[in-house]
């Protein structure tokens, strides 16, 4: 009954893999991305005036929590109001396993996310665009 | 409907890497210099605009020869869906956007570039399409632009990605990085220019799911399945059990890309595809500016650098050049305020019409041997 051994760990791989995906994620704390801190916000002042903001949540963040931390960070940049925001990436990072061997059973491929990235650049008013 | 399936060699080629380099190779100034008027050339594109799907592999060969089987079977019916699902969306697309013109649009726009040579940089002097099933090989002395054009898994976004490189027999490749040990193999030959240009289009927006919706979804899932007569699969087939399972799903409160891709594939081929063929337009016209000018830039770029911002459009649309990692130094075009993130899968549905394009192409090179 090897095929049925087969398709019982194609199950089990299977309803891991949904287990894995209805795991709720912690609320990430708003703050700056650091050696030690993998979620949060990350920016830089750009030469045309403006600045570029990154912001990355654990995999399974909506894009409302990803958008409500950008613009925070954006308003922060901005104490004097925002004249201008351009996001221009919206990216769940995955990574794809092949299928893998299993002894006496069966292995499926994998994809699994592991980040939530929105990416953009913020003009504040007042701040004339350089070049 | 045949998929290709993209095979993960990333995982293998990263094992090996020991000192990152970015893909993007410059041209010195005296490279420039020397090659002045310079011919380009279109690769001919043998894949039209393909449809992303996600392919599982089942590996069932740690049960023997039976699971083995056993692991094809499953993984056959598992992927038989989103596989049709694909290559329906796929062959859609093949009727209305062509390969031949892809290919000739692409040439338009780097032909509207060609100029007069001019002392200290390199000008196109002549532009051509060249299919590589018909006289294979690299050409030496040409900058050549091959290009893959691919739906996202939900359709909302057309990606089109581009790669330059020069060779030239005369001037090979000096690696300008320093190696504590020797250079890598991947830094030792190769062509002298190359970078990747890429380019998203403005996403189309998601539909928000409603009862009728899910009944439409619910046809296109039994259409998608129909065999050349019509008719839907046997009860009790394979297919059969794929079909009831994305009939399922589909009836569900939540939609899922390949779902999403049903309707967002038809709104790209409205008008007889003028939203797919407009962002194409903006895709070429892109990729032949910045490689213009990128093969006239000298700059070095390291996997440590910051992104820059080359361009703002009037609707927001940036160009950027990448500044770290391995993709150090290629240009990215991207529409501005975009939402839901959009993913690629591993595999890539071709359409029939394509497909019957390159066999025809392929018995042409039989009969020239």
């Amino acid at each position: 009954m090897r095929p049925k051994l087969a398709a019982d760990a194609l199950l089990v791989s299977g309803m891991l893999l949904s287990l894995q995906a209805c795991a709720t994620p912690e609320p990430v704390a708003y703050g700056p991305i650091g050696e030690a801190v993998r979620y949060g916000y990350k920016d830089r002042p750009n030469p045309d005036g403006g600045h570029t903001i990154l912001v990355v949540l654990p995999p399974q963040s909506p894009l409302s929590d990803a958008r409500a931390y950008w613009d925070r960070r954006a308003d922060e940049l901005c104490p004097g109001g925002v004249a201008k925001r351009i996001v221009f990436r919206s990216e769940r990072k995955e990574v794809m396993n092949p299928a893998p061997y299993t002894q006496y059973g069966a292995g499926i491929s994998s994809r699994i996310a592991t980040g939530y990235e929105l990416e953009g650049y913020v003009y504040c008013k007042g701040v004339a665009p350089a070049g | 409907m045949r998929a290709f399936i993209v095979l993960p060699l990333c995982f293998v080629l990263a094992a090996c890497a020991t000192e990152p380099t970015p893909t993007a190779r410059p041209l010195s100034q005296a490279n420039i210099d020397a090659l002045g008027a310079t011919r380009a050339s279109i690769t001919g594109d043998y894949g039209g605009v393909g449809k992303s799907w996600y392919y599982t592999d089942v590996n069932g060969a740690g049960a023997g020869l039976a699971g083995l089987v056993a692991g094809l079977i499953v993984g056959a019916v598992v992927n038989a869906a989103p596989s049709h699902r694909a290559g329906r969306q796929a062959t859609e697309i093949a009727q209305v956007v062509t390969p031949e013109e892809l290919n000739e649009s692409l040439a338009a726009k780097f032909k509207a570039l060609e100029q007069a040579p001019h002392d200290h940089a390199i000008t196109f002097s002549d532009v051509v399409v060249t299919q590589k099933l018909l006289a294979p090989g690299e050409l030496d002395d040409t900058l050549e632009i091959s290009t893959n054009y691919t739906l996202s898994e939900d359709s909302s976004v057309l990606r089109v990605v581009a790669t330059a490189t020069y060779k030239n027999a005369a001037i090979p490749y000096k690696t300008p990085y320093s190696f504590k040990k020797q250079a890598p193999a991947s830094e030792s030959t190769g062509p002298l220019y190359r970078n990747v240009f890429t380019y998203y289009s403005t996403p189309l927006p998601v539909p928000v799911l409603t009862p009728e919706l899910k009944a439409r979804l619910v046809a296109s899932v039994q259409d998608s399945m129909r065999n050349e007569a019509g008719a839907l699969p046997a009860e009790g087939a394979g297919e059969y059990k794929s079909m009831m399972h994305e009939i399922e799903l589909a009836q569900d409160d939540k939609l899922t890309g390949g779902e999403t891709s049903v309707f967002l594939t038809r709104e790209w081929l409205k008008n007889h595809g003028a939203p797919l063929k407009q962002e194409i337009e903006k895709a070429h016209a892109f990729i032949a500016k910045y490689a213009l000018l990128d093969i006239n830039r000298t700059a070095i770029p390291s996997v440590e650098g910051t992104d820059e911002l080359l361009e703002t459009t009037s609707d927001d649309r940036t160009v950027r050049r990448l500044g770290a990692g391995p993709q150090a130094g290629s240009y990215v075009s991207s529409a501005a305020n975009v939402v839901a993130p959009a993913t690629y899968g591993n595999a890539v549905a071709v359409g029939k019409a394509t497909e019957d394009y390159v066999s025809g192409l392929k018995r042409q090179a039989k009969k020239e041997k």
